[in-house]
């Protein structure tokens, strides 16, 4: 394993050897033959929270700082890393960048901005507590900030930019925060995520269109998909990954306008929905 | 209800993903359509080395004042060995994915060096904005070719090898633009049943739509399988355009427009 292979003539290629050599990556079965035995879980103590946009950040002061007050007692007993969705301003960016028949790949480029200044005024406000802004290209950097007592505010919404993958429908990017906090949690084999909204959970619609939707508190992935739910309160991008899950296999969704619903999530309870893997 | 005519509106609308489905929005903007973007295999030309890529780089630069191009870079048998070692360390999909990329890298820098005075100028992801620059000016820009999705890249159904690699990459830099063909130059003649090396009876296939390939559902496959599932739902890109680039002319054909090797298209 792992010598070079010499040419026999001028002209082939120079192999290094591997099970893979000389395969075309793209055939059926050395696909299925690659799966990985266990996937390692990178950092296993993290929790990974979500905080909602235009569901939390764009109420203002009146949600978001009691949160913080929350935030900053949990991380006395759990390590976590925080992620902020983009709210209103990112539906703005999307509306104009729709008028002027951007391509998908375009309007994933500009929605990232809107996180950013979101994920800047949530460092600014817990810097205090011992908040710290951190690139993708530092994640290696993250057990060192979780060890020491100090709170990660990092960009979760996917880097995919104009690589963005076209949607099933129309030409808004699907890949949203929701989707790019998981994906987090998932590649660093954290132990929750957690999101946080204005709602107690998932309904089975929109509860502030419909007086009678129902709390669903427990669901799997797959059910959601069944269903074709016409309102989700997470990326739907997200439920599909999540039916694929190999480390993050359930994710909660807890009301951050009320009290003491963080801490009881993080112990594992549901406080709120909780959308599994059925497996 | 017109959501153009409200931003509130179209707040809501955006919110939820069913009406999102009626989105009737054309992505009509054509950021800068008339590149033609070539891919160079990782492992059927790169890792050949002198003797491969000298002559393909010659024909590129012969077809430089005729066509505006861009390369993208492939990743091969260091990738493959990258895979197989990064598997059996447990390494989850989206470390693989970002490794997958470091190779990727290395060629295009590679290529760059070759290309440089010929105008070749390597321009990394973030730099995407600055490539009708770089093409006004007469160079060649080079990308890797591995998409930056990274820690973001999608779990597959089976296996752990991460299913967006380079042809994606090439695939949404040229949609993005708004070009209609992608060119891969590739050591086989274009698209085969199932791979010419180890199957002798494997059929020549000059020219296929999508969707039928798609239903083919071939065990092994010339571009990476799920760029066939973004074609069918991309707005510019139409044709994947895969030739022999080890056979002296090929490239200049392709470019011109001649049908050489094999052609994807959709309508």
């Amino acid at each position: 394993m792992s010598e070079i292979i010499n040419k026999k003539k001028e002209g082939d290629r120079l192999h290094l050897n591997s099970k893979f050599m000389r395969e075309s990556l793209v055939s059926k079965e050395i696909a299925k033959a690659s799966c990985a035995q266990d996937e390692v879980d990178i950092i296993p103590y993290l929790n990974v929270i979500s905080v909602g946009g235009s569901s939390i950040l764009d109420r203002g002061r009146s949600a978001v700082y009691p949160l913080v007050e929350e935030l900053a007692e949990v991380n006395k007993s759990y390590q976590f890393v925080i992620g902020v969705s983009g709210g209103a301003r990112m539906r703005h960016s999307l509306a104009i960048g729709l008028d002027f028949g951007l391509p998908t790949g375009g309007l994933a480029t500009i929605v990232g901005a809107i996180e950013e200044q979101n994920a800047l005024m949530m460092y600014s406000l817990m810097a205090k507590h011992g908040a710290v802004r951190v690139p993708k290209d530092h994640y290696t950097d993250l057990p060192h900030y979780l060890e020491n007592g100090m709170i990660p505010v990092l960009t979760t919404n996917p880097p995919h930019h104009y690589w963005e993958k076209p949607p099933k429908r129309g030409v808004l990017p699907e890949n949203g925060s929701d989707f790019g906090a998981y994906m987090t949690a998932e590649v660093l084999g954290a132990r929750s995520m957690i999101f946080i909204k204005d709602q107690d959970g998932l309904y089975d619609k929109d509860p502030k269109k419909h007086s009678d939707a129902q709390l669903i508190k427990r669901i799997s992935a797959q059910e959601i998909l069944e269903k074709d739910q016409e309102d989700l309160i997470v990326d739907y991008s997200l439920i599909e990954m999540l039916t694929k899950a190999r480390h993050v296999k359930e994710i909660h969704i807890i009301n951050g306008l009320k009290r003491g619903l963080l801490i009881e999530a993080l112990r594992g309870k549901n406080a709120g929905t909780i959308i599994y893997k059925d497996e | 209800m017109s959501p153009k005519e409200n931003i509130q509106d179209l707040t809501n609308y955006l919110t939820s993903s069913l009406e999102r489905s009626q989105a009737d929005y054309k992505a009509d903007l054509k950021i800068y359509p008339d590149v033609k973007m070539i891919k160079i295999g990782g492992q059927s030309i790169t890792d050949r080395g002198r003797s491969a890529m000298f002559p393909i780089l010659d024909e590129i630069v012969e077809n430089k004042e005729r066509h505006q191009i861009m390369i993208s870079s492939g990743g091969g048998t260091r990738a493959r060995h990258t895979y197989h070692i990064g598997i059996d360390l447990g390494m989850p999909i989206g470390v693989l994915a970002e490794m997958g990329g470091s190779i990727t890298v290395q060629n295009a820098r590679m290529i760059q060096m070759l290309l440089a005075k010929h105008g070749g100028i390597y321009v990394d992801t973030l730099e995407f904005d600055k490539i009708p620059l770089f093409l006004r000016m007469g160079c060649i820009p080079i990308m890797p070719g591995m998409p930056p999705y990274s820690f973001w890249e999608d779990i597959p159904d089976h296996g752990s090898i991460p299913m967006n690699r380079t042809d994606t990459g090439v695939f949404f830099v040229g949609e993005s633009l708004g070009v209609e063909t992608i060119y891969f130059i590739k050591d086989e003649e274009g698209l085969y049943t199932d791979d010419p090396k180890k199957n002798p009876k494997a059929r020549f296939i000059p020219k296929i739509h999508v969707e039928e390939l798609r239903e083919m559902d071939l065990n092994d496959l010339v571009v990476e399988r799920v760029v066939l599932d973004y074609m069918t739902k991309a707005n510019s890109v139409k044709k994947l355009h895969i030739f022999n680039g080890l056979k002296r002319g090929n490239i200049t054909k392709a470019l011109d427009g001649e049908e050489v090797g094999t052609i994807i298209y959709r309508d």
